[in-house]
């Protein structure tokens, strides 16, 4: 029984207005999240994803056309507060602090947590993206290295223990391992509290192994929202967004051409593996 | 996009320069060997490097440590490892924005340490950025591009010859005369090139430069590389992705700013595996991989292609 | 939405493609024009000369299909600084010059009828200013800004001095201006998702806004720091050693449109500085 987080329909942006600089970055932008599920967003770039989140976490509000609803509360009255958390891409524009620590307890000091509390809180987030809190608590924040800014950055968001995580490319350019990590910390997220889990991304094969739902943002509208096995698989949609079907489906799909006979809704490499292997013993 | 030969008619190989002798040496059989092994018709050497960030702080970082490579003209080279791993840095050194600690980087026989040669060096290796925005000096396209020919003086005729030929080579033609910043991250990635293919270089190497696209956008970087690479323009490729190393012919694994693999991309990704390197595989080499401990007979493969025909192989011998 | 975020639309110092007038003109022509602008905005100092100034400036604005609107917004984070001396010159000026009245007398503050003009015409001067800096900036592409100033710096370099260099740092820093601004937008939102206080009381909360402003210095100065070692690499890359040796794509000629222009802006000048010494007020 899974009711929806997020719920938005009909949303438009125009970024500029009046002036000619004037941009519309969303045109007709509809999407329900189930709560407790990892859903991806993806589209090309400009499609209105960064946007969207924009309007997730509160900083823009719904105006004259569309809606957006958090938890049934409509966010053109109230705010998301501290439902709402935001990874960015670049860890460096949500740090600030001088020392780790502090910066990672910054945000559930301003909820009111102090003392014990906070300092336990601080710790579980600094464990749940693998900074050893003893090594990294009074560290400079802006001498970490890329990847430890990245985990810092997701640490500060995480120690706000918000409802909803909104991670925008916070993958991206990432290596295996930081990857791996954040899947990590999302499937944990999910699973352990619940939070519901919105992944801006445009890798495919990421989205095919984590998502529970997926949705197609294509020049400002949705184009397609449903089960990944469904929607990944249409390449010609795929393709007007600038996206292709994840590894493991393309793979299918050559060996379906080349005469096997495989089902090609392949989402992993497990999948596949056991698809090939039925197609060489049927 | 396949483009027409005319486009890459500019890629010639030019006969070489060696610091040796400063003699030029038509072909690389008869050429003298170096007393580190490596053959002076390597086009890049690089020997013993060693680079420390803040080498006299104290808080000083080691990136490289030690690394020897030989680069012949117009390889398709991919360079892996994990973050810090000190793949932009060696990148860095390639063209003397870094200057070694230790040890020498010699390209085309030009030491990189050496002031006066660096503007010499700089025209022969060119590197394109991971964020195209902070590499723009113009606020129009064309003028973009003709930045990196202007610093090199020459004359007008030439000039307006290779912008046209670098817009045209990525597409761009159409858009010279926007604003970069209006571009799309596909487009600014392809203009980020396209500044450095005006350069005519010999050497193209690219610092994770296709992290920020989008599919489709990335897939027609590689194709763009490919057709550079086939017409012997060299290739060196800093990448995360298994399939944009797997493109290559050439791969080489850093860790801890040393070389641990340093071979052709398929036997380079089982050696990192069997290393336990984490640099992932491709999806259709890793197949094969689970496939063969089932008990199947099938060779390692890299691409899809080749993972069908390898399919096939196997099914006729059940 | 934060005020922080209204420096996304900073329009001073970014080229808006056009097909006007002031877009074709040479830069050598609208620099000079601009360094004599600045000339006689300091020069005049009257209620007249000022107003001539302000009506020439908004149609020129006009004619370069430039909007006046968009211009003064980009003096929008500055506006309370720029309010609170204003407010400070108008109270403790003093009395000035002899012919001047005093309005009100009250123990310290003193305003008189010299105090509030200084007040009036310094506005009026900064928004001269701000106007001639938009119909340059707005209509002339780094390039041939940066051309233009290293041609009217080249007898500079004779004697030694880096000309084409300065050209190329003031082009630069106005390209990066926009890039800073959107950066400082994306850092503000993002501190403000983190619990940083939203301003209540809007740009004019002088003592917050300054706290505010602290948090967002340093993120925005890291990132202004990387974003500039790239720039340099990529310059360096592409062999840029300053101006020695460099051609141009253009080479820009003088064309009689160039010429009737600047003896337009010379007449002009030469009026309002003529009303700026008539007994006009």
């Amino acid at each position: 029984m899974s009711q929806s987080a997020i719920q938005v329909s009909n949303l438009q942006h125009i970024y500029m207005p009046g002036t000619p600089e004037a941009f519309q970055a969303l045109y007709d932008a509809s999407l329900t999240v189930a709560q407790g599920s990892i859903t991806a967003l993806a589209g090309e770039s400009g499609a209105g994803k960064s946007t969207l989140a924009l309007y997730l976490c509160g900083l823009l509000r719904p105006t004259k056309v569309g809606q957006v609803r958090i938890f049934d509360r409509d966010m053109a009255q109230s705010s998301p507060g501290r439902d709402v958390g935001l990874v960015f891409q670049y860890p460096q524009q949500q740090l600030f602090e001088r020392y780790v620590g502090d910066d990672i307890a910054y945000g559930p000091r301003k909820m009111g947590l102090a003392d014990t509390t906070l300092t336990e809180r601080v710790g579980w987030a600094m464990e749940m993206v693998g900074l050893d809190f003893e090594a990294f608590v009074d560290r400079e924040t802006f001498s970490l290295s890329g990847g430890e800014m990245r985990r810092a950055a997701l640490a500060g968001v995480l120690a706000m223990q918000p409802h909803i995580l909104v991670l925008d490319e916070a993958t991206t350019g990432l290596d295996p391992a930081g990857q791996s990590l954040i899947h990590r910390v999302m499937r944990e997220l999910r699973d352990n509290l619940g939070t519901t889990v919105l992944l801006i991304s445009n890798d495919m094969d990421e989205i095919a192994e984590l998502a529970d739902a997926v949705v197609l943002l294509h020049q400002g509208r949705t184009i397609a929202e449903g089960a990944p096995r469904e929607v990944l698989a249409e390449e010609t949609r795929l393709n007007a967004c600038s996206l292709v079907r994840p590894t493991p489906m393309r793979i299918l799909a050559e060996a379906g051409r080349a005469g096997f006979t495989v089902s090609q809704s392949a989402l992993s490499l497990d999948e596949a593996e056991e698809e090939l292997w039925q197609a060489l013993h049927r | 996009m396949q483009l027409p030969e005319q486009y890459f008619a500019w890629i010639v190989i030019r006969p070489r320069r060696y610091e040796t002798d400063g003699a030029l040496c038509p072909n690389a059989a008869s050429c003298p060997r170096s007393t580190r092994g490596f053959s002076v018709s390597d086009f890049i050497r690089i020997e013993n490097l060693h680079y420390t960030y803040g080498a006299d702080t104290d808080h000083a970082v080691v990136a490289l440590r030690g690394i020897d490579l030989s680069i012949a003209q117009g390889e398709y080279i991919a360079i892996m490892g994990h973050n810090g791993s000190g793949k932009s840095t060696l990148a860095r050194c390639l063209n003397g924005l870094l200057t070694p600690t230790q040890g020498t980087v010699y390209v085309d026989g030009l030491n990189t340490a050496d002031e006066q040669a660096l503007f010499d060096i700089r025209r022969r290796v060119s590197m394109v950025m991971q964020h195209p925005d902070n590499q723009f000096v113009s606020t129009v396209v064309e003028h973009e591009v003709a930045f990196g020919p202007e610093n090199l003086g020459l004359p007008r005729v030439e000039l307006v010859e290779r912008v046209d030929q670098a817009l045209e080579q990525t597409g761009l033609i159409n858009l010279r005369h926007r604003d970069p910043r209006t571009l799309s991250a596909g487009q600014k990635a392809r203009l980020a090139i396209a500044d450095m293919l005006a350069m005519r270089p010999e050497y193209l190497v690219l610092d994770e430069s296709t992290i920020l696209l989008d599919p489709l956008s990335r897939e027609s970087i590689h194709e763009l590389l490919a057709q550079l690479n086939a017409r012997s323009m060299g290739i060196i490729h800093i990448t995360h992705q298994v399939e944009e190393a797997a493109a290559a012919k050439r791969m080489i694994v850093l860790q801890q700013g040393q070389v641990l693999v340093d071979d052709a991309p398929l036997s380079a990704f089982a050696q990192a595996s069997e290393l336990g390197l984490g640099i992932g595989q491709p999806a259709p080499m890793a197949l094969a991989e689970r496939l063969r401990q089932r008990g199947l007979a099938i060779e390692l493969v890299l691409t899809t292609a080749n993972l069908i025909t390898a399919l096939q192989q196997a099914e006729a011998l059940l | 939405m934060a005020s922080f975020a209204s420096l996304r639309n900073i329009s001073i110092g970014q080229y808006h493609p056009g097909d006007t007038v002031f877009h074709l003109l040479d830069a050598r022509v609208k620099l000079s024009a601009f360094i004599l602008a600045l000339v006689v905005i300091v020069i005049a100092s009257s209620y007249s000369a000022n107003i001539l100034l302000l009506v020439l400036f908004l149609a020129a604005m006009y004619a370069a299909r430039l909007s006046p609107r968009e211009t003064l917004a980009s003096l929008g984070p500055a506006l309370p600084l720029i309010a609170m001396f204003a407010l400070l010159q108008l109270l403790f000026y003093g009395q000035g010059p002899a012919e001047s009245r005093i309005v009100l007398d009250w123990g310290p503050v003193i305003i008189s009828t010299a105090g509030i003009q200084l007040v009036v015409v310094s506005v009026m001067r900064l928004f001269s200013l701000l106007f001639a800096t938009a119909l340059l900036t707005n209509t002339t592409t780094v390039s041939a800004l940066t051309q233009g100033m290293e041609q009217l710096l080249s007898p500079l370099s004779r004697i030694g001095l880096p000309g084409h260099e300065l050209a190329m740092v003031g082009a630069i820093a106005l390209r990066f201006l926009p890039i800073l601004g959107e950066q400082m937008a994306v850092i503000s939102q993002a501190q403000m998702l983190r619990g940083v206080d939203e301003e209540s009381g809007g740009r004019w909360r002088i003592v917050q806004n300054a706290r505010r402003l602290a948090t967002l210095i340093v993120p925005l100065f890291v990132d202004a720091y990387r974003r500039s070692g790239e720039m340099t690499e990529a310059m360096l890359t592409r062999c840029y050693r300053g101006g020695r040796g460099r051609t141009h794509l253009y080479e820009p000629k003088l064309s009689s449109r160039d010429l009737t222009s600047s003896l337009v802006c010379l007449a002009f000048s030469g009026i309002v500085i003529w009303i700026a010494y008539s007994p006009l007020p």
